[in-house]
């Protein structure tokens, strides 16, 4: 059963990640990203953070390694855990201020996007697309909210 | 309190080994001189082997769209051409007409060494005064005999414009012309409107056989054309004196051909 969940979940993250990489392709402007794939991660590390996301990140990571990128095999795995462990760990951390999501949103998009930061103009795409992935999620959870 | 704090600290360590796992991993790669991570892409063949009818339908489809495309293209070609082909029809004829009256003035002798300026006419008023074509512009000039396509006189420019001249035909009463046969006795020809009238000026030596009264330099015309055929009038001489009548047989129509000869 575990399996199967595991399996079924990282088909899920793969489809996720790759939809992410196509729409991004699609759209094809240098000074933003959509990334629904990080808005996932973020979504499972605060709200349902649990041992399940594991293999699913990994999994992901390491199918971005083969097909997309150029990088040595698990080098996308550890930033996807990485990002999952600092976002729920600054979500737990700063629990008792007013900002704490918006600031756990921030370093876990400044971690998800730690490849690109040798870029010279990452500030300029850094801080749109910070915004714009946090409008989304922000508008998502309202449409959950609301759906429940 | 201290085991709710520890509970998330303790649920990074799956985390963290896995983290450890993928380092592992990329240590191996780079070892390996990443052949761990280019294993997947060069055992899988991305590129679907496509049998050739599986494209028959798109090539066919292709193939009627490439047709009909022609099709039209060559449609729109001959609708063109068929246009073409009307209005050169239409030059055609009208180039036939025209070829038909030159040829039929080129019988007269003297033609070569004349330029035959072409006119119509435009329209005529109540004094049946015509206007015709033709100008100043075509360094036409007052008195400049007027002949139609058999050579005949059939007046001369009373008043030149710039584009137009009014002819003065013998459907005017104002019409006179001299002319002369060609024993050199000379007639005056005038009009009533409906009538010709020619009567003799100078008869010196007079003949039966004069046949055709024409202009001539020495009245200031500019050439030697035919004006009236006396075989087809009673043209006799009663007490030394010529007069006879002459009724007009055919009037102008807009499709007459009118030239004016200009001497060369």
């Amino acid at each position: 059963m575990t399996f199967f969940r595991n399996f079924f979940r990282s088909i899920y993250f793969v489809i996720i990640l790759f939809f992410e990489t196509l729409i991004n392709f699609l759209i094809g402007l240098d000074w933003v990203v959509i990334s629904p794939f990080f808005l996932l991660i973020y979504f499972v590390s605060t709200k349902r953070f649990n041992n399940h996301n594991i293999i699913p990140l990994v999994i992901s990571g390491l199918s971005y390694d083969i097909f997309l990128s150029e990088n040595y095999l698990g080098v996308y795995s550890i930033l996807f855990l990485l990002v999952a462990i600092i976002c729920n760990y600054i979500q737990k951390r700063f629990q008792s201020t007013n900002y704490q999501e918006v600031i756990s949103f921030t370093f876990g998009f400044l971690i998800y996007n730690t490849i690109n930061l040798s870029e010279a103009n990452f500030i300029s795409f850094f801080i749109p697309s910070l915004l714009i992935n946090y409008l989304i999620y922000f508008l998502y959870q309202r449409t959950l909210g609301n759906r429940v | 309190m201290q085991s709710t704090e520890a509970l998330p600290k303790r649920s990074y360590i799956l985390y963290i080994l896995f983290i450890l796992l993928s380092s592992l991993l990329i240590l191996i790669d780079y070892f390996s001189n990443k052949e761990l991570s280019s294993y997947f892409p060069n055992s899988v063949n991305f590129e679907f082997e496509i049998e050739n009818s599986d494209f028959t339908f798109i090539q066919r489809f292709n193939t009627l769209f490439e047709q009909r495309a022609q099709l039209v293209s060559e449609n729109i070609r001959l609708e063109q051409e068929v246009q073409d082909l009307r209005s050169l029809e239409i030059v055609n004829k009208e180039l036939q007409l025209q070829l038909e009256s030159y040829e039929s003035i080129s019988t007269l002798s003297n033609i070569q060494s004349f330029e035959l300026l072409s006119s119509g006419f435009i329209t005529k008023n109540l004094n049946l005064e015509y206007l015709i074509y033709g100008g100043n512009n075509q360094q036409l000039e007052v008195g400049d005999l007027v002949i139609n396509e058999k050579g005949f006189v059939v007046g001369y420019l009373r008043e030149v414009f710039y584009s137009y001249s009014i002819l003065e035909s013998p459907y005017s009463s104002d019409f006179n012309l001299e002319v002369m046969d060609k024993y050199n006795n000379t007639y005056l020809i005038t009009s009533n409107g409906s009538e010709m009238f020619i009567s003799s000026i100078l008869l010196d030596n007079y003949k039966d056989d004069i046949d055709f009264l024409y202009t001539d330099i020495s009245f200031n015309h500019s050439g030697k054309f035919p004006v009236v055929d006396t075989r087809l009038i009673n043209f006799e001489l009663q007490n030394n004196q010529i007069n006879a009548s002459l009724k007009f047989l055919d009037n102008f129509t807009f499709n007459t051909k009118l030239f004016i000869p200009k001497f060369k």
